[in-house]
């Protein structure tokens, strides 16, 4: 080593400039993108058809009674899902991209989302499609889903532990997808089809309180948990062989963040619907944005995702009378994005 | 002999299906503060070898003991703040920074909810110096080239201050160059009394760094001892099944094929 290498000047300033300057950046960068989110939050609360597209002013909320409830039991439920599952959908693609080392996973891969559909589809076409009983539904077969592919996983003879688990999740996907055709095809056209085509759409046009409610504890219990295991996330993208010489049980913590990954996931979805695209673009914005490293990138998921989401619902509530799904949003929105960032020059996943 | 931090006693492995064993009946020790290395033609049993050596798999029969205690004794966070490793490659497919990655071996130091902090920062820059790393400090794991990144792997083993570094074909797949950057790296690590056992299929990388050489042929122990006692044309012929001589020259030793 040479002289120049270790002065304890390069040192100093090799310090100053890439740990703290970057951790005070990033604290930086996420408090701005926090203030985002609240603004977006608050503009959104008064933005709408009401009856036409524009804001509620101050004013107009003091004496326009109708406009109160609106907004109080309309609106706020609507964004607060829209929040939660912004946050849940990038956290939970965060989440499996590293756990995967594979940064085109997506939160629904491992059968969750199929299953999840199937869920609803059953329940529509079985019991009338009640609210609650098919977002209970979604759930237990979200869960199913993932728990159908773990049981496949560990029967496979070949391969890591992580490509099994890939391999048995998209088996156990393509098995519910072909369920979910042979319900559709068995569906009444007039009256149940339509219900399960709303659901494989996604929207959150007719959420209530006791639906956010439902899952909030669920969600936030998620969300801390994964948030606590930020840094550790890093580890967990390591090959096993290496995880294992760093005194991790690499499978043990994998099983349990891809677990809550998964609940939020199916939580989210059962009150709205499929919604495509976020858990997979939004993780990949955020490393961009932060950097790699999970004890950023984390974080900034959750809040881009939020932010996404609240944006996109935003635009399928008013950019026409009727509603727009929102998971045709997302999906216009996510793979217009996507290309935008494929055919960038920097290409930093 | 100094006392060994790692012993091998008639230690016995079979891959789960294979028809051979990988390991049969092996003994070695691995002395404090020196350079082991192991030499041996491709499927010797090496890899195997580093495998048991930090847990990651157990041995069918015969007995390992780290610092005088049954390896299978440590619980895994234990192994990890005593044995670090080198893979001979790794794969990544996110962009982190040096800093960034280098933290990543203060893990066995940390509970699962615990994040590093300004102290672990210290020792990871100070792995980073120790390996000639630190000007590159600002790129992404991503931009460094092939030899960066096996110094970058040293400086993790190197942070999570571990009593024995294993290294697992450190240069199999460096050109002469960055080859020569690592063994300056490792030389320097052996003169500040770093313990290290590496394999290695290339007999020249084992003599610039080695102070006890063990030979290994189809899973078993041809002849361990000083580099002097071992660098035998004789054994180092029987160890890689061809003829060979050995020369020396201007201090250095080579080998040649017939």
């Amino acid at each position: 080593m040479s002289a120049v290498y270790s002065s304890s000047a390069l040192r100093a300033e090799v310090k100053s400039v890439s740990q703290l300057a970057s951790r005070r950046r990033s604290r930086r960068r996420l408090l701005g993108l926090f203030a985002l989110l609240l603004v977006v939050f608050a503009v959104s609360l008064f933005f709408g058809r009401y009856p036409q597209v524009g804001l509620i002013s101050p004013a107009q909320l003091a004496e326009d009674a109708l406009a109160q409830r609106l907004i109080l039991n309309l609106r706020l439920p609507r964004l607060i899902a829209s929040l939660l599952i912004g946050m849940s959908l990038a956290g939970a693609g965060m989440v499996m991209q590293m756990v995967f080392a594979n940064p085109l996973v997506e939160p629904g891969f491992l059968g969750v989302s199929q299953a999840a559909a199937f869920g609803a589809a059953v329940s529509i076409l079985v019991l009338g499609g009640v609210n609650w009983q098919v977002q209970i539904s979604a759930i237990l077969f979200g869960l199913l889903g993932l728990a159908l592919s773990y049981l496949l996983a560990r029967r496979v003879r070949y391969g890591g532990w992580v490509l099994r688990l890939l391999l048995a999740g998209i088996a156990v996907s393509a098995l519910f997808a072909s369920g979910v055709g042979l319900i559709k095809y068995l569906a009444d056209p007039l009256r149940q089809l339509p219900d399960i085509t709303f659901w494989l759409l996604g929207s959150l046009s007719s959420i209530t309180w006791r639906a956010v409610l439902s899952v909030l504890p669920l969600i936030s219990l998620g969300l801390v948990f994964l948030w606590l295991m930020r840094w550790r996330l890093n580890l967990l993208a390591l090959e096993d062989e290496v995880v294992f010489s760093l005194g991790v049980a690499a499978n043990r913590e994998r099983l349990l963040v891809l677990f809550m990954a998964v609940v939020i996931t199916a939580a989210s979805i059962s009150i709205s619907g499929l919604i495509g695209w976020v858990g997979l673009l939004v993780p990949q914005l955020a490393r961009r944005l932060s950097g790699a490293d999970a004890r950023d990138g984390l974080p900034t998921a959750f809040l881009l995702g939020g932010i996404f989401m609240i944006v996109c619902d935003d635009l399928a509530r008013t950019l026409s009378a009727g509603e727009i799904p929102l998971g045709v949003l997302t999906s216009l929105l996510g793979a217009f994005g996507f290309l935008i960032l494929m055919t960038r020059r920097t290409v930093k996943v | 002999m100094t006392d060994p931090i790692l012993r091998f006693e008639n230690v016995v492995y079979t891959y789960p299906d294979a028809p051979h064993r990988a390991l049969q009946g092996l003994t070695l020790s691995v002395p404090r503060g020196q350079v082991t290395a192991i030499l041996g033609p491709n499927g010797a049993g090496k890899t195997t070898l580093l495998r048991l050596a930090y847990g990651r798999f157990q041995p069918q029969a015969g007995q390992i003991w780290l610092e005088d205690r049954p390896l299978a004794a440590f619980s895994r966070q234990e192994l990890g703040q005593r044995v670090a490793l080198v893979p001979q490659r790794e794969a990544n497919p996110f962009a982190y920074s040096l800093l960034e990655y280098v933290l990543l071996g203060r893990a066995p130091h940390l509970s699962p909810l615990q994040m590093p902090a300004a102290a672990d920062v210290e020792i990871a820059l100070s792995a980073l110096e120790t390996v000639g790393l630190l000007p590159l400090v600002k790129r992404t794991v991503q931009a460094l080239s092939g030899g960066e990144f096996q110094l970058l792997l040293v400086a993790r083993a190197l942070a999570q201050q571990a009593s024995l570094l294993l290294l697992d074909e450190p240069t199999s797949h460096l050109d002469l160059g960055n080859k020569k950057r690592l063994i300056t790296c490792l030389q320097n690590l052996r003169e500040n009394g770093t313990t290290i056992l590496l394999t290695s299929h290339e007999p020249e990388v084992v003599a610039a760094l080695a102070d006890q050489v063990v030979l290994m042929r189809g899973g078993q122990v041809l002849r361990s001892g000083l580099l002097d006692e071992v660098w035998q044309a004789d054994l180092l012929s029987e160890t890689y099944g061809i003829p060979l001589r050995v020369w020396k020259f201007e201090g250095r030793r080579h080998l040649t094929w017939e």
